[in-house]
């Protein structure tokens, strides 16, 4: 499985389109997502083999849709976060040492609870944490604003861009 | 306005024929001979499995009656629109492709909504989310000659409000009047003009038309095509969520679909690229 999304990094980037996954083992590389909308970016990194990958899916739950989430799981939560993490398992990261975080989620304004894209993203992704015992080591979601997610692997730090702004995400 | 991104002569005058009903297929098919690239992607299309006619043409003026004027404009607009979207998009915080992508889909997502809700006119729903951002090309092209930049949405403020506040109008207002500039119909410039917040029933500027590109917006929104410093801060008009999008089913059913879209073309630009190389 490893071998399907073993990414090779061009320029020192790797990027994570919509509805993809990737992971790497390259400690030169970052690893990058552009316009998480109410999609959400997911990355893993294990500080001790400088192993990590990242997830960007557009929806929670690939109940109503088996057919795409055959053709592609990554574009769901339920079928895509597994997928995440069994990745980086198979190139050798650690479940007792990877630091977990996520960025998205956003949603449109005054959406009154009635569609919820990026807050049903962001519970599910709880949930499949919470059932895993996985802990988030940092997130950034909600709001309005549009991301870009980056996890650079020679030191895992993760870093957010929104709004014309920088920041890092973790460590913190 | 003077400062806002021309069409090309020969493309607004190809468009210009076909929006003025009654038009001259002659003149039509003299002028798209002109242009290799845009009369190969006529045969293309005309030739192609999806448009479902029997029989190969090779002939040009053959495939412009089988296109017919709505189809035709379709491809003209969008021949043109791709190299003018492509680099595009730097003082909205857009990277390159993103304006396309964001076009694109908002065009699939419309052609989508328009046979689910049984809106006849597919082709002119396309075609008016392929153009309903053309506004902010044009402010895009006016910053980037002039090294301004946009500010970023902030807090609960819808993002036009401070494109108002920022430039004293806003990129749907722009757009349609760049679109009128064009020689465009009225009836594309009106959905761009309200392609953030199309009138309600009972007003006599509602259309269908608007709220289906309007709802397609949205959809883009969602799955974060074309958005930049602007992110999601707009809203969606309450007629449409309970008309076109009464759920999050529905939603996350186009937003599924316009991701398989988007892949399709990408895959088919990419083939089309290294055949050509």
């Amino acid at each position: 499985m490893t071998k399907q999304f073993l990414r090779k990094a061009e320029n020192g980037t790797i990027v994570v389109g919509v509805s993809d996954l990737a992971v790497s083992d390259d400690a030169d590389a970052t690893l990058i997502t552009y316009a998480l909308g109410s999609c959400i970016g997911v990355t893993v990194f294990d500080p001790t083999t400088r192993i990590g990958g990242m997830l960007h899916f557009m929806l929670p739950s690939s109940k109503g849709s088996p057919d795409k989430a055959r053709a592609n799981p990554a574009m769901f939560a339920d079928t895509g976060v597994p997928l995440l993490f069994k990745a980086c398992y198979e190139l050798g990261a650690k479940k007792s040492s990877l630091v977990v975080c996520a960025a998205g989620g956003a949603e449109i304004l005054a959406d009154d609870g009635h569609f919820k894209i990026g807050t049903r993203n962001r519970t599910i992704l709880r949930k499949l944490f919470w059932k895993n015992s996985v802990l988030l080591a940092a997130d950034d979601t909600g709001g309005t604003g549009s991301r870009t997610l980056s996890l650079h692997l020679d030191t895992g730090r993760i870093e957010i861009r929104s709004k014309g702004n920088g920041r890092t995400l973790w460590p913190e | 306005m003077g400062r806002l991104p021309p069409l090309p002569g020969a493309v607004a005058r190809v468009v210009g024929l076909l929006s003025g009903g009654m038009c001259d297929l002659d003149e039509v098919r003299g002028l798209i001979s002109q242009d290799e690239a845009l009369a190969s992607a006529v045969l293309r299309v005309a030739n192609s499995a999806a448009f479902g006619a029997p029989g190969r043409t090779f002939s040009l003026k053959d495939s412009l009656v089988r296109l017919g004027t709505s189809r035709l404009t379709q491809i003209v607009l969008e021949q043109e629109m791709t190299p003018m979207l492509e680099n595009a998009g730097s003082a909205y915080g857009l990277r390159r492709h993103a304006m396309w992508r964001g076009a694109i889909g908002g065009a699939l997502a419309a052609e989508r909504i328009a046979r689910d809700t049984g809106f006849a006119d597919h082709d002119l729903a396309f075609l008016c989310a392929l153009l309903r951002d053309i506004g902010k090309l044009a402010l895009d092209s006016f910053l980037c000659s002039t090294a301004g930049s946009i500010p970023p949405a902030q807090g609960t403020t819808g993002f036009l409000q401070q494109e108002q506040s920022a430039f004293g109008t806003d990129h749907a207002q722009l757009g349609s009047m760049l679109a009128s500039r064009w020689g465009l119909p009225d009836q594309i410039c009106k959905a761009i003009r309200y392609h953030h917040a199309p009138p309600s029933p009972g007003d006599e500027e509602h259309d269908t038309l608007f709220d289906i590109v309007h709802a397609a917006d949205v959809v883009c929104l969602w799955a974060g095509l074309g958005t930049g410093c602007d992110g999601l801060a707009y809203e969606l008009a309450p007629h449409v969520r309970e008309t076109i999008l009464p759920g999050h089913d529905r939603a996350e059913r186009y937003i599924g679909e316009l991701w398989t879209g988007i892949s399709a073309i990408e895959c088919a630009r990419t083939e089309a690229k290294g055949q050509s190389a």
